[in-house]
């Protein structure tokens, strides 16, 4: 699945310049057709989110009685290479919700429209500045505004740390490692896995920011890649796979804490809807905690959705004030709701004040609250997301063939630098 | 004596069959499986308590929060006329009519490339086996170009169209249809019949093993078929099986008690094509037999 999903994001990634060719540069959208609006609305995710974006939807309706919205799942597997042929053919969904970076890769190919023609002042105001800047376009643009976050959080069994003689959680690098030496002597066959990404940037990006590391400079004008920092990041991430045991390949972390095989995870926030409905075993048995800080201290990737509309919709006003609609109180209050009652899943709204209400523990609430302010989204620099894959796999080299991490570094930025243009 | 030997010396096959039968079991088995019995570790092989609750859950009810429940298969899709059923039967048109149509059009090829004297007829084998070694991924662009500028995306000729000039059934019934004796065609000729008469009553007939061979690999692959139906269906009422199957994986990221609704979803989809494989086998390894031999 995964390969054919790259293969149809190849493909989609030339169809959208193919289609650019054959039909000039996107045209700006047209005004606001007269009469009541039909909108389709792809949703990247599961059917139950979905579902739950549609109660929204319907919601929506009764407020603006001219405006219908149909709310189609797509899944995240091929979800940007079938928004990637929609906007080539500029056909299609009227609004999409998608990876963060999807924005501005769309949007500079003229898949999506400038949100800032439709004032998203209170959004921009509503939301952490970090998730913000992640983005907005090098020029700007804001093509998308986010839709839910997902972070990074530290899951544990407390009594497996307690058995192998840990106070609580680490909360530094050092503790990580020691915590991993003295679960495995107390018998946790695999006491550290990570999800979300793995063996992939991802969560190499958090290491990167607790040492102080970054991708590229603010600017978008340099690629910061190899710096002393980020090699302590690099070698500190390959220790956990060389040295710690810590699993290459994706696995259940549910099943595997509930059976005690797992003692700590690294994973991300959607984790938690899952635990307690598949693994009955498991209730009352994990805590959450913030991920442990590096050298510079605390830092975390924060990912999730953006929502924007497409550059060909015939209604881009009805789209864009559904799209800023989806920042109300109520709209994030039926989110929360029907989210966690259709599919057991965490809603986190880009809104941090809103936090308080999710469907979470307060332990998981506070670590989540603790989280938001130390993130950083994906970077919102041209190249980004053509130079993941190839960063993770010089990445991977450090950890399979034990090649130097300034080297790999070095190679990887090299790449970088030629996607930057 | 000698039977019992060349059993025993068979007995490594038969346990290689069923190690490519295990997949499919599980898959089978997890169907029928109660939600609790899914993540159970380590996992039961056998159900223990079988249930249809993957295909309909009778406790279900969207607007309640249940830990142990989820939609059967044929409570999702319900904006989609038919749910899950309208996405086999997408599936089905569409494999069946590429089907019969591409295997016309490639036997027409063939008997133009065989029995008919074609000017440059060499040349327009070569250049149709020459294009069988470009990987169909670099036509998938251009594909969608054509089909985007028709205005077909999203309807059935999308789907069917592009899929109907297959290089390797023409090659593959070219190889079968050189050996008709030419015989049976020249006193077809003789005794008046036209080209397309003598095709049809003359030389299909003789074609019928490489044909039902050639569906069998056609159907598979169509009714697999996921990358070009992803990129051109915009609407749920006319995805097909795997991007259907796709989706639910999607769900299944979130709450593993989706992952009876996946196998039960796996389960229908895998047993169309196993019913036409094994009512169809005997075509299919004569017509591998005699397309090597011929080849």
């Amino acid at each position: 699945m995964h390969r054919r999903s790259l293969v149809a994001a190849a493909a989609a990634a030339m169809l959208l310049a193919a289609g650019c060719t054959t039909t000039g540069t996107a045209t700006t959208p047209q005004q606001d057709a007269a009469g009541p609006a039909e909108l389709l609305f792809w949703n990247t995710g599961s059917d139950e989110q979905a579902a739950a974006m549609q109660v929204a939807a319907d919601r929506y309706k009764e407020l603006h009685p001219d405006v219908t919205i149909k709310v189609q799942a797509i899944a995240w597997d091929d979800g940007r290479a079938k928004v990637l042929t929609a906007a080539t053919s500029r056909s299609g969904p009227d609004i999409v919700s998608g990876g963060l970076s999807w924005g501005i890769e769309l949007g500079e190919l003229g898949g999506m429209i400038d949100l800032n023609r439709y004032d998203v002042t209170a959004a921009r105001q509503q939301t952490r500045p970090e998730l913000w800047s992640s983005i907005t376009s090098p020029g700007g643009a804001v093509y998308g505004i986010p839709m839910d976050m997902t972070l990074y959080v530290f899951y544990y069994r407390p009594d497996l740390l307690q058995r192998a003689g840990l106070g609580g959680p680490p909360t530094t690098w050092a503790e990580l490692f020691t915590a991993v030496d003295r679960l495995k002597a107390s018998g946790v066959p695999t006491p550290l896995v990570e999800e979300w990404g793995t063996f992939e940037w991802l969560p190499w990006f958090n290491y990167l920011k607790q040492a102080g590391g970054s991708l590229y400079s603010p600017d978008c004008t340099e690629v910061t890649i190899a710096s002393d920092a980020a090699v302590t990041a690099t070698t500190a991430w390959a220790d956990q796979y060389r040295r710690y045991g810590v699993p290459k390949a994706t696995v259940d972390v549910g099943a595997g804490l509930a059976k005690g095989e797992y003692a700590m995870a690294i994973g991300a926030s959607y984790l938690a809807g899952g635990f307690d409905s598949g693994h009955p075993e498991l209730k009352g048995k994990w805590q959450t905690a913030p991920l442990p800080t590096g050298p510079a201290g605390a830092g975390s990737f924060v990912g999730g959705k953006i929502v924007g509309a497409m550059s060909y919709t015939k209604y881009p006003q009805a789209a864009a004030d559904f799209v800023k609609w989806l920042y109300t109180d109520e709209a994030v209050e039926i989110l929360q709701r029907e989210v966690f009652t259709r599919g057991g899943e965490l809603y986190i709204s880009p809104r941090p004040e809103l936090l308080a209400k999710a469907n979470a523990s307060d332990n998981l609430k506070q670590t989540l609250q603790a989280t938001l302010g130390t993130v950083t989204g994906p970077p919102n620099c041209k190249g980004w997301e053509t130079s993941g894959a190839e960063v993770s796999k010089r990445l991977q080299a450090v950890v399979n063939d034990g090649a130097d991490p300034r080297a790999a570094l070095t190679e990887a930025a090299q790449i970088m630098r030629d996607n930057l243009g | 004596m000698t039977r019992l030997r060349g059993e025993l010396l068979r007995l490594p096959l038969y346990l290689a069959g069923l190690t490519m039968l295990v997949p499919f079991y599980w898959m089978a088995s997890a169907a029928f499986k109660p939600v609790p019995e899914l993540t159970r570790n380590p996992p039961s092989f056998v159900p223990g308590d079988p249930t249809l609750d993957a295909f309909y859950e009778p406790a279900w009810d969207p607007g309640v929060r249940a830990d142990q429940l989820v939609a059967g298969l044929f409570q999702r899709y319900q904006d989609v006329p038919g749910g899950f059923l309208r996405f086999m039967g997408n599936s089905l048109f569409v494999a069946a009519a590429i089907t019969v149509l591409s295997l016309l059009i490639a036997a027409l090829a063939a008997y133009a490339l065989t029995k008919m004297d074609l000017p440059g007829r060499r040349v327009i084998f070569v250049v149709v086996v020459a294009s069988m070694m470009i990987p169909w991924q670099v036509t998938l662009v251009p594909n969608y170009l054509i089909v985007r500028n028709l205005e077909w995306l999203n309807t059935y000729q999308g789907y069917i169209v592009p899929a109907l000039a297959k290089a390797f059934v023409v090659f593959f019934l070219v190889q079968y249809m050189r050996s008709i004796p030419d015989d049976l065609v020249h006193a077809a000729r003789v005794d008046g019949a036209g080209e397309f008469r003598i095709w049809w009553r003359v030389v299909m007939p003789l074609m019928r093993p490489a044909l039902a061979a050639m569906a069998i690999f056609v159907v598979l692959a169509e009714w697999n078929n996921f990358l070009w139906p992803l990129i051109i269906v915009q609407d749920d009422t006319m995805a097909n099986v795997p991007v259907a199957l796709s989706r639910l994986n999607a769900s299944n990221a979130f709450n593993p008690h989706n992952m009876a609704v996946i196998m039960a979803a796996s389960l229908l989809t895998s047993l169309p094509t196993v019913i036409f494989f094994l009512a169809f086998q005997k075509h299919f390894t004569r017509g591998i037999a005699l397309s090597g031999i011929k080849g």
